[in-house]
């Protein structure tokens, strides 16, 4: 390409060019300098050093968050993409009315978050949510058969059940990732099954040695993005557990986080947060490119 | 085709062209000529929906009956979780002339710069702040005045709270027998407890379990309008102080408070916290409201109150009076909430600030300007001589509130984390219910915690309030990244700016706010 061309190519895309380094390149270069800063948004930024990231060291409510949020990926991210996948696998046999069914499970994925979060803080109901509704009855057998003495869970007014609550309705919205697996599966090539079964290889050595090693970057893919997505969890509980209660059990990061910033004026302060969890999904991204790396199978490879 | 090349381009630009001066004249702000000389006069304010129109006839009389003034009007939902959109105008110098500012945030405002003291601009206007202090309730003025000064003037009051209890309720239960007997002849449907321990009674003879699930409450000390409202209401009531404002102390450990914790910690430890938490998970507001429903028959109400209590149980047949109190407690404990109208900081104009003033003293201390609020808005004026009190003397509902707001000794405190106050004292209520720590640990927490965020807010002041870091060629943050262009420039016309502005009668704002916007 001669000069002219760069030229031409740069103004055409300058929009775009100014847009990302005013709305992008420069909040994040100031969001670095701000965590350094006592600064309120309102007044002058002041440098206060270290002292951020130390007050967040000596916060009991910052280790509690980052313990919540930890705990509630290492917990969604496995479930959601294992529900996604037994999805996938069910709903790409060949059925009368697949499609349909298709549609039916991917169609909670585009429901707005918080219309489904609303619909969840009815559904969860301890008392007439429509789960508990159906749990009682079958409660009421097993107690009646064991002699225990078991209720169904308080979901989302009961510290301990409040992350599986949260869990649950996010397995509930797995269509995208789901979709996901499907186009993955239409793409496993027939001829390796062929081959497979003319050796003799039942269906689940099919699976485990053909479908997962040919699905893999999409598993892969859907475990990277999941772990960034469950650890800037934020919407739901923002709309079903506002503070975090009950007993700051969905007190997740970036709950924390935004009250910092928005409610109590420390943007200082949240900008430091905002780095420690952009170094914690780091290491954490690293940790699972290094550690599964080797399961994944690009074609492009060779065999 | 290449030979027409050239066509298409001179075609292109000129549409180009044409497409620009399109947006450039639609984009303009509308032609201040039509208004000749007047002085405009940008305002924010909190109301949408239904409450805009009532807002907007409001601003409107004003302007009819100030000719030389005009008004913007722009919906800006300023919470205390969602004013962002003000402090970043503040910044950019784009601010309005007029804010309405939620009672209980005028302190933070004015200790980070954002608002003007309307000290100097009172007596400008002949008015001695002293004088005008005593024509508000009390409780409303103090909310308004910080580090002695007045930054603020009360719009409207909201007395927090009243009593209800639903007769129906009780009359039913004690006909059916359902009383147990040990309560007989305690309870009388008739008139409300007038005490905690009456209250504690009442609970006790109508609160019905069936299984694990309590089907009907008789009052849920914790669920008037959050945790901390509860906090604040019952800690009162008690006897208790949350804040020293001459030494900025926070006081959540007041024994008095400490006392009011417990008794409503002992509603969580008779029926289980879970239990209760449950039944007050099962109803949201307005039609599901478990007080019109009948299952849970004593509740503690603001004045939006009436309204619902008018549009979804119009037969509901209940009592209201003022807040029970212990032994030893305050009688007619009550506190204020509501709306207040400011000047920000940058507003420097003197004609312009000259003018909020005088919509500011019409809207808040003006028989007419308060007539009209309190007629369209249903807002209880602050104003002690407004003539809403006497036209509501004949309304028995409304009456019991006026005779609560002359009562009501309170307000939340005034000071400059105010939204970190209320986040603590909501933990330390939902910790001692759950029985995570004692009522004592879980309220010395609250008070350490936010004094030290206090502390922390005050040091950075210095004692007076802070300038505002407004970006300007002149008056530049020390900021490595404020080369930036900051897209928000003075406006020599206008201080409402952007496509929301909605200016009187033409646009309603898609987003609404509650009727009453500031809340308890």
């Amino acid at each position: 390409m001669n000069s002219n061309q760069w030229k031409k190519g740069l103004l055409f895309i300058s929009p775009l060019l100014v847009g990302f380094a005013v709305f992008t390149i420069y909040p994040v270069a100031a969001s670095i300098w701000y965590s350094f800063c006592d600064y309120d948004v309102i007044r002058p930024t002041r440098f206060v050093g270290l002292a951020n990231f130390a007050e967040l060291a000596a916060d009991e409510r910052f280790i509690h968050s980052l313990w919540n949020t930890l705990a509630f990926t290492v917990l969604v991210v496995p479930l959601t993409m294992l529900t996604a996948l037994v999805l996938a696998f069910l709903l790409n046999m060949k059925l009368r009315g697949q499609a349909l069914y298709r549609t039916i499970f991917f169609l909670p994925s585009i429901v707005p978050l918080v219309a489904s979060s609303v619909l969840w803080l009815w559904l969860l109901n301890p008392d007439y949510g429509l789960i508990n509704m159906c749990l009682r009855p079958a409660l009421d057998v097993v107690n009646a058969l064991t002699g225990t003495h078991l209720t169904p869970p308080g979901w989302l007014v009961d510290p301990a059940w409040t992350k599986p609550a949260l869990i649950l309705m996010c397995l509930w919205g797995v269509g995208g990732s789901m979709i996901m697996y499907l186009a993955a599966l239409g793409d496993v090539p027939v001829a390796l099954y062929e081959a497979a079964e003319i050796d003799g290889a039942s269906a689940w050595r099919k699976t485990w040695h053909i479908t997962l090693p040919m699905i893999s970057p999409v598993l892969f893919f859907t475990l990277i993005m999941g772990i960034i997505g469950a650890m800037q969890f934020f919407d739901q509980a923002w709309v079903m557990t506002p503070n975090g209660q009950p007993g700051d059990a969905t007190l997740f990061y970036s709950l924390y986080l935004f009250a910092n910033a928005f409610l109590y004026l420390r943007m200082g302060l949240a900008s430091a947060q905002a780095w420690v969890l952009f170094v914690v999904i780091v290491i954490a991204t690293i940790v699972v490119f290094r550690s599964t790396r080797r399961f994944v199978y690009y074609g492009g490879e060779g065999i | 085709m290449g030979k027409y090349k050239p066509i298409v381009r001179v075609i292109m630009a000129a549409a180009g062209v044409a497409a620009l001066a399109a947006f450039i004249v639609l984009a303009r702000p509308p032609d201040p000529s039509d208004r000749g000389a007047r002085t405009v006069l940008g305002i924010w304010h909190p109301w949408g929906g239904p409450t805009l129109e009532c807002f907007e006839q409001s601003v409107s009389a004003f302007t009819k009956s100030h000719p030389a003034i005009a008004c913007d009007l722009l919906y800006v939902p300023n919470d205390m979780a969602n004013n962002q959109k003000f402090y970043t105008a503040v910044i950019g110098n784009c601010a309005p002339e007029v804010i309405y500012v939620d009672g209980p945030q005028v302190a933070e405002w004015a200790e980070r710069g954002l608002l003007t003291d309307l000290g100097p601009l009172l007596k400008e206007f002949g008015r001695d702040p002293q004088e005008l202090a005593g024509e508000f309730f009390a409780p409303c003025w103090r909310q308004c005045v910080y580090k002695g000064k007045v930054w603020a003037i009360t719009y409207c009051a909201d007395p927090n709270f009243a009593f209800f209890w639903n007769k129906d309720a009780f009359r039913k239960a004690v006909a059916r027998g359902e009383i147990a007997s040990e309560y007989r002849g305690k309870v009388d449907p008739e008139k409300g407890p007038a005490t905690i321990a009456e209250m504690d009674i009442y609970n006790d003879a109508i609160t019905r379990k069936e299984g694990d699930r309590i089907v009907r409450v008789g009052i849920i000390p914790w669920g008037m309008y959050g945790r901390a409202n509860s906090l604040f209401t019952w800690g009162w009531a008690f006897g208790g102080e949350f804040y020293d404002a001459a030494h900025f102390k926070v006081t959540a450990n007041d024994p008095r408070i400490v006392m009011a914790l417990d008794w409503m910690c002992s509603y969580a430890r008779k029926y289980d916290v879970r239990s209760m938490a449950a039944l007050q998970s099962t109803f949201g507001s307005n039609e599901q409201n478990p007080f019109f429903i009948g299952r849970q028959v004593m509740q503690l109400f603001h004045i939006g109150g009436l309204d619902e209590l008018a549009r979804y149980a119009p037969n509901l047949e209940c009592g209201i009076t003022s807040i029970p109190q212990p032994q030893g407690g305050e009688k007619d404990s009550a506190w204020v909430g509501g709306w207040t109208v400011a000047i920000p900081s940058t507003a420097t104009d003197p004609a312009k600030r000259r003018a909020a003033m005088e919509y500011i003293l019409w809207a808040c201390a003006s028989t007419e300007g308060t007539r009209l609020a309190s007629r369209t808005l249903a807002a209880y004026p602050g104003w002690k001589a407004a003539p809403f009190f006497s036209e509501v003397a004949g309304n028995p509902r409304a009456a019991a509130f006026v005779e609560i707001l002359r009562k009501a000794a309170h307000q939340r405190p005034v000071m400059p984390a105010q939204a970190f106050y209320m986040d603590q004292l909501d933990r330390a209520v939902d910790r001692a219910l759950r029985g995570e720590l004692t009522p004592e640990r879980a309220l010395d927490e609250a008070t350490r915690n936010t004094q030290a965020m206090l502390d922390k807010v005050l040091a950075r002041s210095g004692g007076g309030v802070s300038g505002v870091g407004v970006w300007s060629p002149i008056c530049k943050a020390p900021d490595p990244f404020a080369g930036v262009p900051a897209g928000c420039q003075p406006d020599a016309e206008s201080g409402a700016k952007g496509s929301g502005a909605s200016r009187i009668g033409l646009q309603t704002p898609l987003l609404q706010t509650p009727l009453r916007g500031g809340g308890p």
